[in-house]
C-alpha cells in the first residue's frame, strides 16, 4: 500500500486563473459525494453528526437545456445559453431539453461536462477550491463508460474516483457511530443490496467485504422502463391520450404501488386542449409489477451465488434502496414472491422511506478517506 | 438563582439572566424569569430603597436597558470569539483529533487482525472448571490443585460465535468495510 504522502507533496498544481490561492499559497480542498443518477442526482458535501437525520446536499435533475433557435431576449434567466436542473425544467418550453446520462452512463458528452461543472458551481461557487469528487457508477460500468465520464469531469472536478453505486449504497448506509451498539444491525454484516435507479437496478451482496466486480449485477431494467411501460399502457387504453414522459413520471411517482390492481389514481390530462381524467390504477399497478418481475427474476440469480452457509441470514436482510423503493407495498410483495417461491423466511426492508442520498453520502465517505495519490486528475 | 448580595444586585442579576435566555433564544425561559423571579426581586429591592416611586420606576427602566444592553455585547463579543475559534483553532483541532484518530484505527486494525489470527489458530481449551477434580490419590500435587481451582473460567467461543465463524471464508474482495483505502488501491489495479 503506498503512503500517505506528506502535506507538502499534496498541493503542488499550479494556481490558474480564477483560483484564489489560500495564505500559504494552497487551495483549499472540499471533498464531495456525487450520486450521479441519470434522472436524478444528489451533492453532499459534509456529512450528518452523529444521531442526526437531517439530509444534507442537493438533489438536482440531471437535465440540461439548450434554449430553442430564435427565442426572444428576455425569456430565460439570464438570457442563458445552457440551463440546468430545475431551472432547465421551469424553462421547459423554450429548451431543448437533453438527458446528459442513459441507463447511468454518459450519453451526451458535452451536456455532461456542463451539467458536471454546473455541479461544481453548486458546492463551490468561486471556483476557487480544489473540489475532489467521488462519482458512484452502475455496478457494471464498462472502461469506456468511465473513459467518457473521466472526459465530462474534466473542468468541473480537480480529482475524481469512480466507485460502484452498491458498494457506496452500503458504505452510505452504514452509521459508523452505531457500530459498538448492540442493538445496531450493520448493514453491510451479510446483506444484499437492491438499489433501484432510473436507468439501471443494481444487485450486490455485501459480506461485511467489499465485493469483487464480478459479483454485482446490475440490469438495464428500473424507473425509465416503468415509465415508458405506463406511457404504453395508458396510450392502448386511451389512444387520445398524448402526454409527455415526464407527465407519466409524475403519475408513476404519485400512484406507484405493486401487488393486486388497484383503482383511484385518477389523473387529470388535456385532451385537445381540454381538461379530462383518466383512471389510470390499472396500468400503474401493471407497469410497476413487471419492474418487481424483473426485480424477482434476477435477486434469484443473485441469492444462487451466495454461499450456502450464509444464504439463509441473507435472505432476512434484502434492502431497497434508490427511488424505485418508494413504490409501494413493494417489499411486502417481493417479500411475498420469495416466500412462494420457497426461500425460507426472506425479509425485505426499505432503505429509507425518505429520500436519502446514500450512494453520496458512501461517496463522501470514500471522498473523505481517499489517499492524495489515489486521486485521478481529468 | 443567587442568594447573596443587597437586594440591588439580586433584581441587576435576575434582569441579566431574563436578557441572557433571550439572547440565547430562550424565550420561555426569559419569560419565565420575568414572570417569577423579577416581581419578588422587585418587591425585595422596593422595600429597601428611599427613592420615590416615581424615581423607583426610572431605575428600574435604567437598569433593564443596562442589563440588557451588557448581554449584547456578551453576545457580540461571542460571536466573534466563536468566529475567530472556528477559523484558526477548529481546524487545527479537527487535524489533530483526524491523526490520533487514525492512529487509534490503525491500532484497532491490528488488534483485530490479532485477535483473528487467534481464532484462526483456535486452540482447544478445556474448561477448567469442568475439569474433572482428581481424587485425593491422584498423583496431582497440591500446588497444581490450587492452581485450578484458583483459575478464572476461560471465556470460549458460544455456539453461536461459532456459527458466525463457520459462516463464509472472506467474501469479495477480502477488504473490510473500513479498508476504504485499500478498496480504491484494488479498484483502481482492477482497472489498469
Amino acid at each position: 500500500m503506498p503512503e500517505k504522502p506528506k502535506e507538502s507533496e499534496t498541493a503542488t498544481k499550479p494556481i490558474v486563473q480564477g483560483e484564489l490561492p489560500s495564505s500559504t499559497g494552497e487551495k483549499q480542498k472540499l471533498h464531495i459525494g456525487l450520486d450521479l443518477g441519470t434522472l436524478q442526482s444528489f451533492v453532499v458535501d459534509k456529512l450528518n453528526k452523529p444521531g442526526s437525520d437531517e439530509v444534507l446536499g442537493t438533489l438536482v435533475p440531471t437535465i440540461v437545456g439548450y434554449p430553442e433557435d430564435g427565442i426572444l431576449s428576455g425569456i430565460l434567466p439570464g438570457n442563458s445559453k445552457m440551463l440546468h436542473g430545475e431551472e432547465a425544467i421551469s424553462n421547459e418550453l423554450h429548451l431543448r431539453l437533453v438527458h446528459p446520462l442513459s441507463d447511468g452512463v454518459v450519453n451526451d458528452l458535452d451536456a455532461t461536462k456542463s451539467f458536471l461543472k454546473y455541479l461544481r458551481g453548486k458546492v463551490d461557487p468561486d471556483f476557487k477550491r480544489e473540489v475532489l469528487c467521488v462519482i458512484g457508477i452502475p455496478a457494471v460500468a464498462d472502461t469506456d463508460a468511465k473513459e467518457n465520464l473521466k472526459k465530462a469531469a474534466k473542468g468541473a472536478f480537480d480529482g475524481i474516483l469512480f466507485i460502484p453505486e452498491p458498494f457506496l449504497a452500503a458504505l452510505g448506509m452504514r452509521d459508523e457511530d452505531r457500530l459498538q451498539d448492540p442493538d445496531y444491525k450493520d448493514p453491510v454484516s451479510n446483506s444484499l443490496f437492491v438499489d433501484i435507479g432510473a436507468g439501471t437496478t443494481d444487485f450486490c451482496i455485501v459480506q461485511g467485504y467489499f465485493p469483487k466486480q464480478e459479483d454485482l449485477l446490475s440490469i438495464p431494467f428500473a424507473g425509465n422502463e416503468v415509465d415508458v411501460l405506463l406511457d404504453r399502457a395508458i396510450r392502448e387504453e386511451f389512444p387520445e391520450v398524448d402526454v409527455p414522459l415526464t407527465m407519466i413520471r409524475k403519475f408513476k411517482e404519485s400512484y406507484s404501488y405493486v401487488g393486486e390492481s388497484e383503482s383511484g389514481a385518477r389523473v387529470k390530462i388535456p385532451v385537445g386542449g381540454k381538461p379530462r381524467k383518466i383512471e389510470i390504477g390499472k396500468q400503474v399497478g401493471e407497469s410497476c409489477n413487471q419492474l418487481l418481475q424483473e426485480l424477482f427474476e434476477s435477486i434469484k440469480k443473485v441469492i444462487a451465488m451466495a454461499s450456502p452457509q450464509s444464504v439463509f441470514s441473507l435472505l432476512q436482510n434484502i434492502i431497497l434502496t434508490g427511488g424505485g423503493s418508494r413504490i409501494r407495498n413493494i417489499d411486502q410483495e417481493l417479500q411475498r414472491l420469495l416466500a412462494d417461491d420457497g426461500y425460507e423466511d426472506p425479509e425485505v426492508t426499505i432503505s429509507s422511506r425518505e429520500i436519502k442520498p446514500f450512494v453520496a453520502i458512501g461517496a463522501l465517505k470514500v471522498a473523505k478517506a481517499a489517499r492524495e495519490d489515489q486521486w485521478v486528475r481529468p | 438563582m443567587s442568594t447573596s448580595g443587597s437586594p440591588l444586585e439580586e433584581l441587576k442579576g435576575g434582569f441579566r439572566r431574563a436578557c441572557v435566555k433571550r439572547l440565547v433564544g430562550d424565550e420561555n425561559g426569559a419569560i419565565e424569569v420575568l414572570k417569577n423571579e423579577i416581581p419578588l426581586l422587585v418587591v425585595a429591592w422596593a422595600k429597601t430603597s428611599s427613592l420615590e416611586p416615581a424615581e423607583k420606576k426610572a431605575k428600574l427602566k435604567e437598569m433593564f436597558d443596562d442589563e440588557s444592553a451588557r448581554a449584547e455585547e456578551l453576545a457580540v463579543a461571542f460571536d466573534l470569539f466563536a468566529g475567530r475559534f472556528e477559523a484558526r483553532v477548529a481546524s487545527r483541532v479537527q487535524a489533530s483529533v483526524d491523526g490520533v484518530l487514525t492512529r487509534i484505527e490503525q491500532l484497532s486494525e491490528k488488534f483485530e487482525k490479532t485477535l483473528s489470527e487467534l481464532a484462526k489458530a483456535r486452540f482447544p481449551v478445556q474448561d477448567p472448571l469442568q475439569q474433572e477434580i482428581p481424587e485425593e490419590d491422584s498423583p496431582l500435587v497440591e500446588e497444581e490443585q490450587v492452581m485450578i481451582q484458583g483459575c478464572e473460567k476461560i471465556p470460549v467461543e458460544s455456539e453461536e460465535e461459532v456459527e458466525e465463524v463457520n459462516l463464509d471464508p472472506p467474501a469479495g474482495t477480502g477488504l473490510k468495510f473500513d479498508e476504504i483505502e485499500e478498496m480504491i488501491d484494488e479498484l483502481l489495479s482492477s482497472e489498469k
